[in-house]
């Protein structure tokens, strides 16, 4: 099962809508809830990633197994200049406007890859792409 | 402590209760931060019952919520609401409370009260 939801840049009123869609698609397939909680964080943090740091992206769930559920994100630029300082915690480059919402405390990379399973980033001006996984363990 | 005795103790007013069994609900400990990705890190791993403190009113701290599987929220400084957040606390079954003192008294007044997690 894929599911592909897009995510507007700087539409900060939507932000996290795509997240609770997620939750929701998962809690109805019983996923159990200490992994369904990390799934959510990640998403979240990665759909407020996308709304404040790209120029939009979308974000897919794709459930190939019971056992093994991954987020995909994938956005259209412009990339993050340093993979490796981006990854350290309150390292943030966000806006005021991001900050006013609540976010940009550099901590969102950092949860996303605390979160989950397994975590892939790679990142060019074309754009940001993460893969994370989820497993029961 | 119980939500009722919180709400109390912040001399805090209802903005929207889900149903009026939840000032029965016992609360374990709180967080209280104006930064949601802080609130998402802290209590990622938490299963207790927690009750979210922010200076916040926008619906970020609805999805911060409804994420964590936070039932409540005390919005301090006596924040004005907007109707959108209210319906998003609807929409969520989120409970949200709002109380005129700062976030710093809060606290205060709970850990005084014994609320110490």
């Amino acid at each position: 099962m894929i599911q592909t939801y897009q995510v507007e840049a700087n539409n900060y009123e939507d932000a996290g809508i795509v997240s609770q869609r997620v939750k929701q698609t998962l809690k109805l397939m019983n996923v159990p809830p200490p992994i369904l909680k990390r799934i959510a964080i990640a998403c979240y943090e990665g759909e407020i990633n996308l709304v404040i740091h790209s120029e939009g992206g979308s974000i897919s769930l794709i459930m190939e197994d019971s056992q093994s559920i991954k987020l995909k994100l994938d956005d259209v630029g412009p990339g993050i200049a340093d993979i490796e300082q981006a990854l350290i915690p309150g390292y943030s480059t966000a806006s005021r406007e991001a900050r006013e919402f609540g976010f940009g405390a550099g901590m969102g990379l950092v949860n996303m890859k605390a979160c989950a399973s397994a975590f892939e980033i790679s990142s060019s001006p074309n754009g940001t792409h993460i893969c994370m996984e989820f497993r029961n363990d | 402590m119980t939500l009722k005795d919180i709400i109390t103790t912040v001399q805090g007013t209802p903005i929207y209760v889900s149903n009026e069994d939840i000032y029965t609900a016992e609360y374990d400990g709180a967080f209280a931060s104006d930064l949601m990705s802080d609130v998402l890190c802290y209590l990622r791993e938490t299963t207790d019952n927690q009750l979210l403190i922010t200076g916040l009113s926008n619906m970020q701290i609805i999805h911060t919520a409804t994420t964590l599987d936070i039932t409540t929220i005390l919005i301090v400084r006596g924040k004005p609401i907007d109707e959108n957040l209210i319906n998003g606390a609807k929409k969520f079954g989120v409970n949200l409370f709002k109380t005129d003192l700062t976030m710093f008294e809060a606290c205060g007044v709970l850990y005084q009260a014994g609320f110490h997690q």
